[in-house]
């Protein structure tokens, strides 16, 4: 005969159990861990959470795009870090004297250089570092932050999701296994794209697993 | 008389320009730290990741204060 009345704390730990044996069907694992500042993929994240998320949600999978493809940003900021002693190397091979500027006005425009080079690699930082997707029980979120005062949350239900593949083309992408995702939803809903991230067969199949699973939007 | 000249001097020296042209330009990056800082407050509404999130926010906030430090140095050394 089924219970008509069950405590409040039974249902609680029914559901966890319930996210338990969902997260190791999916990932195959239920041991959460903790996700470093470079992180960009990890199964089944500690410290991460999102301002959509319900009290019941756990986050199963959260990814960014690949940390060497900031590879591009880092070379350009030690380069620029190392001109102004190669600028000052010229000036003093040829004639010091050209340049009858006041030396605290220098001094001021080397600290301002130094600033303006700081601004320009937090700037790719940010980036990268709101660039997330998180894929949870309910629901995938994808948070996109470009051009300073633009950003763009795109979230759809598990449920919704229709679709997913991937593309790994190229030689490097190869080495460091990375790639593109695709998640197709439902009727007129937005596409998620998530871009250049790490282990994209593997992020496809628990996405596919999870729709296998229908998700678990009463948990 | 003596204050037409000395405005006269200024307008014409190129130096004065440059100092001019610098401040606006550390006062205008300033202003972009500013934005900075309140773009990642709101990017840590959307995302939270424990510790990092306070790392970045505390580092967009000492890149507000440098620029105003330069600029308040600027303003008094030049």
């Amino acid at each position: 005969m089924p219970d008509v009345f069950t405590p409040k704390e039974n249902s609680k730990l029914a559901s966890q159990k319930n996210i338990a044996s969902l997260a190791y069907s999916v990932l195959g694992t239920t041991k959460t861990k903790n996700v470093h500042p470079f992180s960009s993929y990890c199964e089944l994240p500690k410290d991460i959470s999102f301002q959509s998320q319900s009290h019941d949600e756990v986050v199963l999978l959260f990814t960014r795009r690949h940390f060497i493809t900031n590879l591009g940003w880092i070379l350009t900021t030690l380069l620029l870090i190392l001109f102004p002693a190669f600028f000052g190397f010229i000036i003093q091979a040829f004639d010091q004297a050209r340049i009858p500027l006041p030396p605290q006005f220098i001094v001021l425009s080397i600290l301002f250089y130094f600033l303006v080079v700081f601004g320009y690699a937090f700037m790719n930082f940010l980036t990268w570092f709101y660039n997330v997707l998180i894929v949870t029980q309910k629901e995938i979120v994808d948070i996109d932050y470009s051009h300073l005062v633009y950003h763009n949350v795109a979230a759809t239900n598990v449920n919704l999701v229709e679709d997913v593949n991937y593309t790994q083309a190229g030689f490097i992408r190869g080495i460091f296994n990375y790639g593109d995702v695709y998640v197709q939803t439902a009727g007129g809903k937005e596409n998620i794209e998530a871009l250049a991230i790490p282990k994209p067969a593997r992020v496809s199949k628990i996405i596919l697993n999870l729709i296998g699973h229908g998700g678990l939007p009463n948990v | 008389m003596e204050g037409f000249q000395m405005f006269e001097n200024l307008t014409f020296n190129l130096l004065f320009f440059l100092k001019l042209f610098l401040m606006f330009l550390i006062f205008g990056y300033a202003v972009f730290t500013f934005v900075i800082v309140t773009q990642v407050i709101v990017m840590n509404r959307l995302f939270r990741h424990n510790v990092v999130s306070e790392l970045v926010f505390a580092t967009a906030l000492f890149h507000l204060f440098a620029a105003g430090f330069l600029f308040f140095v600027t303003l008094v050394i030049l």
